[in-house]
């Protein structure tokens, strides 16, 4: 019955809310498009995430490391885009990964906005630090292998993360897709994008080895994420 | 407050009811609506008047969003003036304003939301159809103040001890080094220690099931009927066409039978949070005044 409803939902009343959107937005659907897909996207995996059989243990320990990045966030509040949510995501990517990476991403993102503020942004910083934790629990293989591809890695994820809030920022503000006004959204943003790429170096360079030991010693201790 | 009583789901669908035409509509009425009712909402509710940093930051923004446009988008009939070879038209300052009403009133009802549907409400809706993501939200919220409070005694504990108290720059930032490595490892073990009660309790055994304070009574019935009705109307005379707008070549409103309905049930919308608060704050002077 759950499944069926579930099933119900995606096929039916997901393209019904896009075509539905689409009639009555005409002007402003990419704004609404964009919106959508980025709630969307985040629904699978949290889905994914409340059928799989998870110990009560990985749970709790997803919650301790979603505090910890949101505590980062708020102890460095006063330096704009200098936050270590990222390189804390990419840490449990590596350790416990990609859907725990995407998990903590996300939801670091959705609890640090009870702080911040929450707002239409929310489901984008949502998508965007849970798919640089996804991604990073992909390629933990070789990411775990060489420092220097994690710090590449990392500093990658913050402009990615800085480009894709700009496409968020000119659909907001301008509600259609304007490929000058994204132009002149990135150079605005210039500077917080560097900031993002080199903290997230910095806090990589500093976090992984010891907070990727505690993670890896509680995992073989405790028989977590198998 | 009012909002105390009524059930969470009623307070998003009224959230959603009200941002989603101004979000996504060009007809600058909704935007003007949305923007006075959230105006005056705060102005009933605020016990202080607003932060000159706030006043200051939201001006900037309009701003900006209002000079943004016409940078970039040359379309409309009245030139004003040209800038670089391109020319500057009133329909796209227009156009701007229109953003940036949209862009204000979104960010004030989003914060009139943080304040009426608080976190716990939050995870009460989410608790039925996504229960672990909801536990996961709601045990980091309890760890942050937690977390935050040892890392305290363990900062404490370091100076008591002699260590990292010089204050040069390298001795507190090593002190910070260990303290957080420290957290680190004593969170994760307090993690599994949790977990471990949680299990005494019978935590994801069958058959448990997600305990909520918030109970669906009739009166929440009655908002969501009739929320949910003016909603439909509202989108219906959107989808009809008559509540379209459009900024270029010239400013043009369609006008429909059911136009005027559409805006008079979205102000009543938009107006209902401000009234309750306003009919509240009456009723409570006037008891006042008796006692």
């Amino acid at each position: 019955m759950k499944k069926a409803v579930t099933i119900i939902l995606l096929c039916v009343l997901i393209p019904a809310v896009v075509i539905g959107g689409a009639i009555l937005f005409r002007d402003r659907f990419y704004t609404w498009l964009a919106v959508l897909v980025a709630i969307l996207s985040c629904v699978p995996f949290l889905y994914a995430f409340e059928r799989r059989d998870t110990t009560s243990k990985e749970l709790m320990v997803l919650a301790v490391m979603i505090a910890l990045s949101v505590i980062g966030r708020i102890v460095f509040a006063g330096i704009p885009g200098f936050k270590p949510v990222t390189a804390i995501t990419i840490i449990v990517a590596l350790s416990f990964g990609g859907e725990a990476g995407f998990l903590v991403g996300s939801l670091s993102a959705a609890v640090s906005n009870f702080y911040f503020g929450h707002g239409p942004w929310t489901p984008f910083q949502m998508f965007a630090w849970g798919i640089i934790g996804l991604l990073a629990g992909l390629l933990r293989k070789p990411l775990q292998k060489s420092r220097i591809l994690l710090c590449v890695f990392g500093a990658l994820a913050g402009i990615a993360y800085s480009l894709t809030m700009d496409v968020w920022t000119v659909l907001w503000s301008e509600g259609t897709f304007v490929l000058k006004g994204y132009l002149a959204a990135i150079a605005a943003a210039f500077p917080q994008t560097v900031v993002y790429a080199v903290s997230n170096v910095v806090f990589l360079l500093l976090l992984a080895g010891p907070v990727g030991k505690k993670l890896e010693r509680i995992k073989k201790k405790e028989g977590l994420f198998q | 407050m009012a909002y105390e009583r009524i059930h969470p789901a009623v307070l998003a669908l009224y959230f959603l009811s009200v941002t989603v035409p101004a979000m996504f509509s060009l007809n600058p009425v909704f935007h003007i609506a949305a923007f006075a009712g959230a105006v005056l909402f705060m102005i009933l509710t605020e016990p202080e008047p607003p932060k000159a940093r706030t006043v200051l930051w939201m001006s900037v923004l309009f701003i900006a969003v209002v000079i943004i446009n016409p940078l970039f988008n040359h379309r409309g009939q009245t030139e004003l003036f040209f800038l670089n070879g391109h020319a500057i038209t009133l329909e796209s300052i227009f156009y701007g304003v229109r953003n940036a009403l949209c862009v204000l009133s979104v960010l004030l009802w989003c914060r009139i939301f943080n304040r009426m549907v608080s976190s716990e409400k939050l995870l009460a809706l989410l608790g039925k159809h996504l229960p672990k993501t909801a536990l996961l939200i709601s045990s980091s919220l309890r760890l942050i103040p937690l977390l935050r409070h040892r890392a305290e005694e363990m900062r404490d504990t370091q100076k008591e001890l002699g260590l990292y108290g010089t204050g040069e720059v390298t001795d507190r930032l090593a002190g910070g080094a260990k303290v957080f490595s420290m957290l680190v490892t004593w969170s994760l073990d307090h993690a599994t220690a949790v977990s471990a009660s949680m299990k005494a309790r019978g935590y994801g055994l069958k058959g448990r099931t997600t305990y909520s304070i918030y109970r669906f009574g009739r009166r929440d019935a009655i908002r969501m009927a009739l929320l949910l009705g003016i909603d439909a109307a509202i989108l219906g005379v959107m989808a009809s066409g008559q509540m379209a707008f459009s900024f270029y070549p010239v400013l043009t409103m369609e006008r429909g039978a059911f136009t005027t309905a559409g805006i008079v049930l979205y102000c009543l919308l938009v107006f209902t949070a401000a009234f309750t608060e306003g009919k509240n704050r009456i009723q409570w002077n006037y008891y006042r005044s008796k006692i």
